[in-house]
């Protein structure tokens, strides 16, 4: 039987089989002559928008003549690119700065305001901000389009503010206008006027240059949806109709973003189309970035000693990023919700000499050469770029000795303690942070025990929103401020959003000073008034820590050297495209 | 029973395993807790928390929502992808389509050349062939999958320059439509050769290293059970009518010996699925693999679950080519009871 079931098959089979065999023959070369044909195109060119415009030039597909801007990044807006709907330091904050504009910005070099959309920066001087800086007018530039043709009128902006105000999306940044904007109001089509419901003296700088005062197209949205209370836009979380020098032409989700230039932008135009490349895999950042398929990543300190030493790729230092790596305290830990094993009472942050020790044992040296691979420095409360900043300020050194001397006085060196930290997983800077803090306090005292709690990022971010926070500490870096009220506000100031969670009233020697104090230097408009009570916030909340501030991370920018015209400013959030050449 | 009417049973069979699947994935989504953490931003307040709760209907009951996100599949609404703000219906055939391109090339690489080989090194037993093919199936079975692809890479990308990162150049993507979201398979719907070659050249590396493990399973299985049936008396009988080697091989020998064959490459297709992973984000591969990396390590649920649903269909597939494919091999084999 098995023969001829063998037979059967083999009768019809030998000759049926080998037309197959000889198709896949065929096929096999066909691939081997195709590969072989496109790497040799691929070697004759540099990039793959060259490529691109070589082999489909004649067809004129916008963007196919100039050369492409790759920059990859490590995700995608995961809110989308609307302005109304994007995160604070997310990346779809990224986006929303190439494509859209806002009534000033900041220069590139310094941190000197630009008018943009607006023609004058207001000032009490030029008569554009009343006599009590409650009012600001500012007188909207002509001629200028949106992506979708229309034009720019002050009518648009107040449509952007008040449809971001709204909306008030969750996830979104409505709250940087409502803290602070009274009302908005189109004096005229040109002139857009915004009344403050107190004197600000950050209100330029990170309320009118932050995204969510973005100005989008009125007619766009309109056309698209319009504007609901609570519920985003499809359309605008997609799209982007902005009057930017790029504008947003294809979203493959978690692959790509392609920008091209905008051929009528108001100002300078871009040099070149830009994309975004999602890029999960560090290795494959790396490869392509050797490879010259990406002309800019986003730095992560584990890449520099990777790519030192190669001739083609820039290491560019310059400054410090606004977001500094810091570990919180927690002094209002419900009893009922403490994790399991820790053995701290709730009130163990309430002691200010608990917290010094912990300052005091935490090894700043250790984590800026593993954590950061060396590119950080150690921190004072503001960063560097910011106004106030002080290099003479009090920083915290590891000071073995003096730890040990505040946990005796505390009176925990003998008893010890077993205590959690929580800490997003798989984040290259803030594990080590975690890392070192249990190394340096278990060197410390064997009877002491830390816990690294490390929970990818959805369960990070739903601990956070709860309220009382359920862990004794956590790890994070900073949202990126670009005036120092907002920060202190919202990490030092006792009512301000950690103080209440975090319950630094509890804590406080004096909080009402420090309240007092912060409020003062976030209405007053004189620079050295400023400056002075940002210095003496700096030396109080030094004695009186709430946070570890563990490194301010460097600015490291990893580029191709073919890039010119490199420039980055920390308080852009990101390096804008706009202003890059290749050569 | 006929293979037709088996295979119409199966697949009469499979909405039912795909219910239990859904209740599966959907109950072990749920162990660890609500879904609501990706949605969140770290400093939201509570209200925030509930308006999103509400936004994405995960303040109901359990079963509720179990009703609502079922009644979704039937609508093709698979939830709201939160790693890359779109709805996951929308994403995820684009991201299958990626996946099938690099998965169905390997498989062909994985097969036919592992069978290929398998033959070629059973048949000339402890000879040079035989040891050379061998060190081909341990050195796949054994190197780390993210090492030997970062091997590769460097090799053809960095150093050669034979192979480009990434599915495709995204200028000439832009230039053809996308029927089918195969993009070779596109490029020659459209009859655009410069698409078509991108395509390949895009494709042939991530396949081979995709398909590398597989084949070496296959290989070594294919090996073995053909020095086992060489043994066999049909083969001496074979040979001892006088057929040439050749012939007692390719006709008699190789047949049987693909039995234990195919049952590995059920199980191959599985690594395939696996390697997929690590093959997708080394390579720059924008398929389901490196999306669901993505997902998982962030802690997306509504992608994570969408993800399970797939892969489980592909595996019931699977599994009934390769049982279909015994009773093909093999007439003896009885389908069904």
């Amino acid at each position: 039987m098995m023969v001829t079931t063998d037979r059967r098959g083999q009768g019809s089979g030998s000759t049926r089989r080998r037309i197959p065999s000889l198709l896949a023959l065929l096929m096999v070369l066909a691939l081997l002559a195709a590969a072989c044909v496109g790497g040799e195109a691929a070697q004759s060119t540099d990039g793959e928008g060259d490529q691109a415009a070589a082999a489909g030039g004649d067809e004129g597909g916008g963007g196919g003549d100039v050369g492409t801007f790759v920059h990859a990044l490590g995700g995608e807006p995961t809110t989308g690119v609307d302005p109304a709907a994007v995160s604070a330091g997310s990346y779809g904050d990224r986006v929303v700065i190439q494509v859209y504009e806002f009534l000033v910005d900041i220069a590139p070099d310094g941190p000197d305001l630009l008018p943009m959309l607006a023609t004058e920066v207001p000032t009490q001087e030029n008569g554009l901000v009343s006599e009590d800086g409650l009012t600001y007018t500012f007188p909207i530039r002509e001629g200028i389009t949106f992506h979708d043709g229309t034009d720019l009128t002050a009518d648009d902006v107040k449509y952007s503010w008040d449809r971001v105000i709204t909306m008030d999306l969750p996830e979104g940044q409505a709250g940087t206008l409502t803290e602070i904007v009274e009302s908005t109001r189109v004096v005229d089509d040109l002139t857009f006027e915004v009344t403050l419901t107190e004197p600000a003296a950050w209100f330029l700088t990170s309320v009118v240059n932050s995204v969510p005062a973005a100005v989008v197209s009125q007619d766009a949205v309109e056309e698209n949806g319009g504007v609901a209370a609570g519920e985003p836009n499809e359309f605008m979380r997609d799209n982007a109709v902005g009057t930017g020098p790029h504008q947003l032409v294809s979203w493959q989700r978690n692959e790509q973003m392609t920008f091209e230039r905008f051929e009528d932008y108001w100002g300078e135009p871009a040099a070149l189309d830009a994309r975004w490349e999602v890029v999960v895999d560090d290795a494959a950042t790396v490869l392509g970035l050797r490879g010259g398929d990406f002309d800019l990543v986003e730095p992560v300190p584990q890449f520099i000693p990777e790519v030192e030493g190669d001739e083609n790729i820039v290491i560019d230092e310059s400054g410090f990023l606004l977001e500094p790596l810091h570990l919180a305290f927690n002094l209002r830990i419900p009893e009922e919700a403490m994790p399991e094993g820790d053995t701290i009472p709730p009130d163990f942050f309430h002691d200010a000499r608990v917290r010094r020790a912990f300052n005091y044992a935490f090894d700043y040296e250790a984590f800026i050469q593993a954590g950061l691979g060396g590119q950080g420095a150690p921190a004072t409360y503001l960063p560097p770029a910011l106004l106030g900043y002080d290099p003479d300020a009090p920083k915290y050194e590891q000071d073995l000795a003096e730890a040990e001397r505040l946990f005796r006085e505390a009176g925990w060196w003998d008893e010890g303690f077993t205590v959690s930290v929580l800490v997003e997983a798989g984040n290259p800077t803030f594990s080590p942070v975690g890392l070192i803090l249990k190394d340096s306090l278990e060197a410390l005292n064997p009877n002491f025990n830390v816990n690294v709690v490390e929970v990818a990022e959805a369960q990070f971010d739903e601990a956070h929103a709860q309220d009382p926070f359920e862990y004794p500490m956590w790890i994070k870096n900073g949202d990126p401020f670009r005036d120092p009220h907002q920060l202190m506000f919202t990490y030092f100031h006792p009512d301000g959003p950690w103080g209440q969670t975090l319950g630094y009233r509890e804590g406080y020697e004096d909080p009402d000073q420090i309240a007092e104090l912060i409020e003062e230097a976030g209405r007053s408009t004189d620079v050295e008034e400023r400056e002075r009570l940002y210095g003496e916030l700096l030396r109080l909340l030094h004695d009186d820590p709430m946070w570890i501030w563990a490194a301010d991370e460097a600015n490291v920018q990893i580029y191709r050297d073919e890039v010119q015209d490199f420039v980055y400013n920390p308080l852009w959030i990101m390096p804008r495209w706009r202003y890059y050449d290749k050569g | 029973m006929e293979i037709r009417e088996y295979v119409v049973r199966r697949l009469l069979k499979l909405p039912l395993l795909l219910f239990l699947v859904s209740v599966l994935v959907f109950g072990l989504s749920r162990i660890g807790g609500s879904p609501i953490g990706i949605y969140l931003e770290h400093d939201m307040t509570h209200e925030q928390v509930v308006e999103l709760e509400e936004r994405f209907g995960l303040d109901e009951s359990l079963p509720e929502q179990y009703v609502a996100w079922l009644g979704g599949l039937f609508r093709g609404d698979l939830g709201f992808s939160a790693v890359s703000a779109a709805p996951v219906a929308t994403v995820l055939p684009e991201k299958l389509a990626a996946s099938l391109e690099l998965s169905v090339l390997a498989a062909f690489i994985a097969f036919g050349l592992g069978i290929g080989l398998g033959t070629f090194g059973g048949a000339r037993r402890d000879r040079f062939a035989d040891h050379a093919t061998r060190v081909i199936a341990v050195s796949g079975a054994s190197l780390p999958l993210f090492w030997f692809a970062l091997l590769v890479l460097i090799l053809f990308y960095l150093v050669l320059g034979w192979a480009p990162l990434g599915r495709s150049d995204p200028y000439l993507y832009g230039q053809i439509v996308h029927p089918t979201g195969l993009y070779s398979v596109d490029a020659l719907l459209n009859g655009h050769w410069p698409a078509f070659v991108d395509a390949i050249r895009h494709l042939w590396l991530p396949a081979l290293v995709l398909g590398y493990e597989g084949l070496a399973t296959i290989t070594r299985v294919m090996r073995s059970s053909l020095v086992d049936e060489l043994q066999e008396d049909y083969v001496d009988l074979a040979r001892s009518k006088g057929l040439p080697e050749r012939f007692v091989i390719k006709r008699h020998a190789r047949r049987n010996a693909l039995m234990p064959t195919v049952t590995v490459m059920g199980v191959a297709f599985g690594l395939l699925l696996q390697g997929s992973v690590v093959v997708e984000l080394i390579f720059q591969w924008p398929g389901l693999g490196r999306w669901i990396a993505t997902a998982v390590l962030r802690g997306d649920q509504a992608t994570i679950m969408a993800f399970v649903l797939v892969a489980a269909v592909i595996f019931l597939l699977a599994n009934l080519a390769v049982d279909v494919a015994y009773a093909y091999l093999d007439r003896r084999v009885v389908l069904g009871e």
